[in-house]
């Protein structure tokens, strides 16, 4: 009875095993309509003719696509009997003798990664790999250190490389947050909530990266901040909030606060903990022109949440 | 929300056939074959992230703290890793993108292959419509550790999220595609900011 029950269900897994093997369960039915190649990794598996071999593919479209014009007179690579060009600025350079790009980390990650290999941050540098295939199909590598860099400097007066320069001239700094009162607010009391202020949490902050012809303006704003109020509520305020004052009594802040509903004795160590995330804008431009090189958010957050115990009033009559 | 229907826990794989049977039951007709994989390899699975908080014992499935300190940056953890994907789904939409934004949310090589999809779909004049959905959950976050690091599972559903010719929007999607799968998602933080490290997909069982 017993063994007949195993063995069916030997068969079944066997048989789901084929059935896994051929059409996995992750995979939706075919979409009819006109079939295209795999583009995103995401909804299909890439299909990749590794390189090194010298059968040329069919010329895949030109442009790369990244970083917009790129000016005149790109130098380009070869590689499997296709030219490439030899800088882009999201891949980084492009090796001719492997196919492969090779894009310094930014940051670079911290000493002891495993990407290190156990070598000293001081020795090298880590760097993001993709190759091509002979079907110029990009298989994405993990990141690999190298003592000299495979490449080189970028090209000078690439805009969206100077961008990136300027924009790690640009200091910015995690928030010191705070609220009051400090000890324990009240519930339905007004709670004031604000960071200390300064050049690199306020903002306006720019920087400028000079090419050989073009320099490129990184301009960094503050936006608004997002506080996480840890009582489920999310507050948006413009900048850093106002710090409280004595006179201000149980007054609500002009421009940063929240009024909790509920208490926070129930939480872990009886605190709500907030966070605040400041919204940053990055911007850069050709300076002079002010043609547009590329724009983003940049969030930025502390690395230690604020306590703040919130006690319910008794009311005594 | 996340849905544990076909999360098994490694420790029920000793006991066989029974389970098995239980599990195909469950299934039914749906198709969804996806806990035989996870029987078959359960070293694979989501129980090689450690629990953080000492209190919440030995359950490999249980998630990290959602209260406290760890809780309160779990949900900034969170924030970031939306973020990442509302950037790539507004990259991946656009043939002229430069992909900038990736570079803030992500490193590495989950950088690699966002960056390596985004040149695909631009060789290929191809863009990504409609958008992806998540369900995602941080399984273990360490605030003690110098950078601070997190992780979050995630059930990614694609099946609204559709390869098209960038010109005129027809669908172009390949022969075969996903639908819905669980990703593991690793997150560093440094300068202030939560990037996502790597992506690791589990395309031979859904969700």
């Amino acid at each position: 009875m017993l063994k007949s029950a195993r063995r069916t269900v030997v068969r079944i897994a066997a048989l789901l095993g084929m059935i896994a093997a051929t059409i996995s369960p992750a995979f939706a039915d075919d979409p009819g309509g006109v079939v295209g190649p795999c583009a995103s990794r995401d909804i299909c598996i890439v299909i990749t003719e590794p390189g090194g071999g010298t059968t040329g593919g069919g010329g895949s479209g030109g442009s790369t696509g990244s970083g917009g014009s790129g000016g005149s007179g790109e130098q380009m690579c070869s590689w499997n009997g296709q030219q490439w060009p030899c800088w882009d600025d999201m891949l980084g350079w492009f090796s001719s003798s492997d196919g492969c790009y090779y894009h310094r980390m930014s940051p670079q990650p911290p000493a002891g990664d495993a990407s290190w290999g156990g070598r000293d941050p001081s020795q090298g540098a880590v760097y993001e790999v993709n190759c091509r295939g002979t079907d110029g199909n990009l298989t994405p590598k993990p990141p690999m250190f190298f003592a000299q860099p495979p490449g080189g400097e970028p090209p000078p007066d690439r805009p969206y490389d100077l961008g990136l320069k300027a924009l790690k001239e640009v200091r910015l700094a995690a928030p010191q947050l705070r609220a009051a009162p400090t000890g324990t607010a009240v519930v339905g009391v007004p709670v004031w909530l604000w960071y200390d202020r300064n050049d690199a949490t306020v903002g306006p902050l720019s920087a400028t990266a000079k090419g050989r012809q073009t320099s490129v303006t990184v301009t960094v704003t503050l936006d608004s901040v997002t506080w996480d109020t840890g009582d489920g509520s999310t507050v948006s305020c413009a900048s850093a909030g106002t710090p409280y004052h004595a006179d201000a009594g149980g007054s609500p802040s002009p421009d940063c606060g929240h009024v909790y509903r509920t208490g926070s004795a129930t939480q872990q160590d009886g605190r709500y903990y907030l966070t605040a995330t400041l919204n940053w804008k990055v911007n850069a431009q050709i300076s002079g022109t002010g043609e547009k090189v590329f724009a983003f958010d940049y969030p930025v957050t502390g690395d230690q949440p604020l306590p703040l115990r919130v006690g319910e009033v008794q009311v005594l009559n | 929300m996340r849905q544990h229907g076909n999360v098994l826990r490694p420790g029920v794989v000793g006991v066989g056939g029974v389970v098995l049977l239980a599990v195909l039951a469950a299934c039914g007709g749906s198709g969804s074959a996806g806990s035989v994989d996870r029987l078959a390899n359960p070293g694979a699975s989501v129980a090689t992230v450690a629990p953080v908080a000492p209190s919440s014992g030995s359950n490999p499935d249980s998630v990290a703290p959602t209260e406290g300190p760890e809780g309160a940056v779990g949900r900034v953890v969170l924030r970031a890793y939306q973020d990442w994907w509302d950037a790539q789904t507004a990259a991946f939409a656009q043939s002229g993108s430069d992909g900038s934004q990736l570079q803030v949310y992500s490193t590495g090589l989950a950088l690699s292959e966002a960056v390596a999809s985004l040149h695909q779909l631009h060789e290929t004049k191809l863009v990504m419509i409609g958008s992806p959905h998540n369900s995602p959950v941080v399984k273990a976050i360490d605030l003690a550790s110098d950078p601070q690091t997190a992780s979050i599972e995630d059930c990614l559903d694609v099946s609204d999220w559709h390869q098209a010719d960038a010109a005129t929007k027809a669908l172009r999607d390949p022969k075969q595609r996903f639908s819905r799968y669980p990703a593991t998602a690793g997150l560093r933080r440094t300068n202030g900011r939560w990037m996502i490290v790597d992506f690791k997909r589990e395309v031979d069982r859904t969700c």
